[in-house]
């Protein structure tokens, strides 16, 4: 039997909808898509210096980028961009690794491990973290244009 | 003769050899058919037996391989029902031919002048032309689509202006499955000065053509959907026209003479094959198509139509909120069918559909976002036919279908 892509917990997490509303506090956000399949996410994060408080985000995607979406929005709560990086660096690691371990995926997406045997897909578990990322880098580029126009 | 689509599979290797060891359902062939092996063979042949460059030496290898060469050329010429094998210019495939066009055609634009496509042309017949319009300053319309995902004709009178130089769309849309009535379309340019062109991608793998029925000036399809190998297709266009028209690329094969200041071009078809050509798959694209031609025709049709009324009438039976774009069941349209499903991603069912059932389809925007944002889909899935699809392949498909609005929902 292959391995079954769509286990009950990829599905479950790609239903959940709490992180769905926008955030009142917002003060970054972006979209990323993918245009080879239409994934497309949009993010908001709450950002207090260089750690993200909070982040909602909305999938018009397939499950997998739902539920890495759902996933991240709900674990990211307190950690700064460079480790949202370093989670992504990881996923991404594993994903291609020819190695069949599920211990080699962050903690909290071992369920992705079927995903590795389908490189076309990669791109749907990784989308949320590129928006994320994105989120970031163009709110600290905005700030450093203020700051440059303040002094 | 009568058709068989087994016996027709039977002349497929790859169903031999990828269908083994599990289940292969290829209903992706409005983006790539399968190869018979007489196809690859008759290439193999070539390249043991006649591999040389063309056109040009004048030693036996060479003769031979022009001669092979040039016969395709008639070979093609004969598939599309026209007389002169020099209006067949070979390509790399339809994207090729119509940037070609596009860019061979709008040296002869000028500011304000107008090219008409439609809302649901594959990005290859919207880029190339939209790439023309940012470095000429030309204008890029576009025919609206009917709801059930033809080409609006009744618009045409209305969009054809003096200055449209060319109306360029599908012959068939690869989404749709909708056929433009082409000689309507071709009157109505013809009667404003305007050429007419076809996207016949979708349309050349159904059998031999009659292009001087459609009326056109320019028309084209790729190889590797007609049962032929990758990098092969073909640009047709009526020679009074090509021979008015300055190649857009240059370099060997193309040239009569070849000044340090100026060069003249030889007469069309070589004109606008600049380079060595795909020899070797020409030739292959040829066989192709006549293998093709030599099919019972009308037996395929009406078995592939069969298949593709089942996949619609089983689509519509299954619980679940299920969009089917085109033609309704009964109206002509290609064999393929697209359709939405509400709160399913198209890669999500590829992907059940693949891995429990061995179904080959296409899911997402098939080249065609414009289409998709008009009808706000974030992307259809697809499953297309070709000559040897069967009933099992159908019954694979509609059963993986139901098992997957289970599982997904």
């Amino acid at each position: 039997m292959k391995e079954e892509i769509y286990q009950s917990q990829i599905i479950e997490w790609s239903k959940k909808t709490d992180h769905v509303a926008g955030l009142k506090n917002a003060n970054c956000k972006a979209t990323a898509s993918n245009p080879l399949c239409g994934d497309r996410i949009s993010v908001e994060l709450e950002l207090a210096g260089d750690v993200i408080k909070s982040m909602a985000c909305q999938v018009r995607g397939c499950l997998l980028c739902k539920a890495s979406g759902s996933i991240l929005a709900e674990r990211v709560s307190g950690l700064g961009i460079d480790e949202v990086k370093g989670i992504c660096s990881r996923l991404e690691g594993a994903l291609k690794a020819s190695d069949d371990d599920p211990e080699s995926f962050p903690e909290g997406y071992s369920m992705f491990f079927p995903v590795r045997l389908h490189k076309s897909r990669h791109s749907c578990v990784l989308l949320p973290f590129q928006a994320v990322i994105t989120a970031v880098s163009e709110y600290r580029d905005s700030s450093d244009k203020k700051s440059k126009r303040q002094s | 003769m009568t058709f068989d689509s087994d016996s027709a599979a039977d002349e497929f290797s790859i169903f031999r050899t990828c269908g083994k060891e599990s289940a292969l359902h290829y209903l992706d062939n409005a983006a790539m058919a399968q190869i018979p092996d007489r196809v690859i063979k008759a290439m193999v042949e070539h390249d043991t037996m006649r591999r040389s460059n063309v056109k040009r030496g004048v030693h036996r290898l060479a003769e031979a391989a022009t001669e092979a060469f040039e016969g395709a050329r008639a070979r093609v010429a004969g598939y599309l029902g026209v007389k002169d094998p020099d209006e067949v210019i070979f390509t790399v495939g339809t994207t090729a031919g119509i940037n070609i066009l596009a860019h061979s055609l709008g040296l002869m634009f000028e500011r304000n002048d107008e090219v008409l496509l439609s809302h649901i042309e594959h990005h290859s017949n919207i880029i190339p032309w939209q790439v023309i319009q940012q470095r000429q300053g030309i204008r890029v319309r576009y025919l609206p689509m009917t709801p059930d995902g033809r080409i609006n004709l009744e618009r045409a009178e209305d969009l054809i202006k003096s200055k449209t130089k060319i109306v360029a769309v599908t012959h068939g849309s690869n989404v749709t499955g909708a056929v433009t009535d082409a000689r309507a379309l071709a009157r109505i340019a013809h009667a404003k000065g305007a050429f007419l062109m076809l996207d016949g991608a979708q349309t050349a793998p159904g059998g031999p053509l009659d292009l001087p029925g459609l009326e056109a000036d320019f028309y084209l399809f790729s190889g590797h959907k007609a049962y032929g190998p990758t990098g092969t297709g073909v640009l047709w266009g009526r020679k009074d026209i090509l021979k008015k028209i300055p190649p857009a690329l240059g370099g060997g094969e193309m040239i009569q003479h070849v000044g340090l200041e100026k060069s003249t071009y030889l007469d069309p078809p070589h004109r606008f094959e600049a380079g060595t050509p795909a020899v070797t798959q020409a030739i292959g694209m040829a066989a192709a198509l006549e293998w093709l031609s030599g099919q019972d025709l009308a037996g395929m049709h009406r078995h592939i139509k069969r298949l593709t009324l089942r996949i619609m009438e089983g689509l519509a039976g299954l619980k679940g909120s299920i969009k089917i774009l085109g033609p309704e069941p009964g109206k002509e349209r290609l064999p393929l069918v697209s359709f939405s499903v509400e709160g399913i991603h198209p890669h999500d069912i590829c992907q059940v559909l693949n891995d429990r059932h061995g179904v080959a389809l296409r899911g997402g925007f098939h080249c065609a976002q414009p289409l998709h944002d008009l009808l706000k889909l974030d992307g259809t899935t697809r499953a297309s036919l070709a000559m040897y699809n069967n009933d099992k392949d159908v019954d694979a498909f509609l059963n993986g279908m139901e098992e997957c609005l289970k599982i997904l929902r």
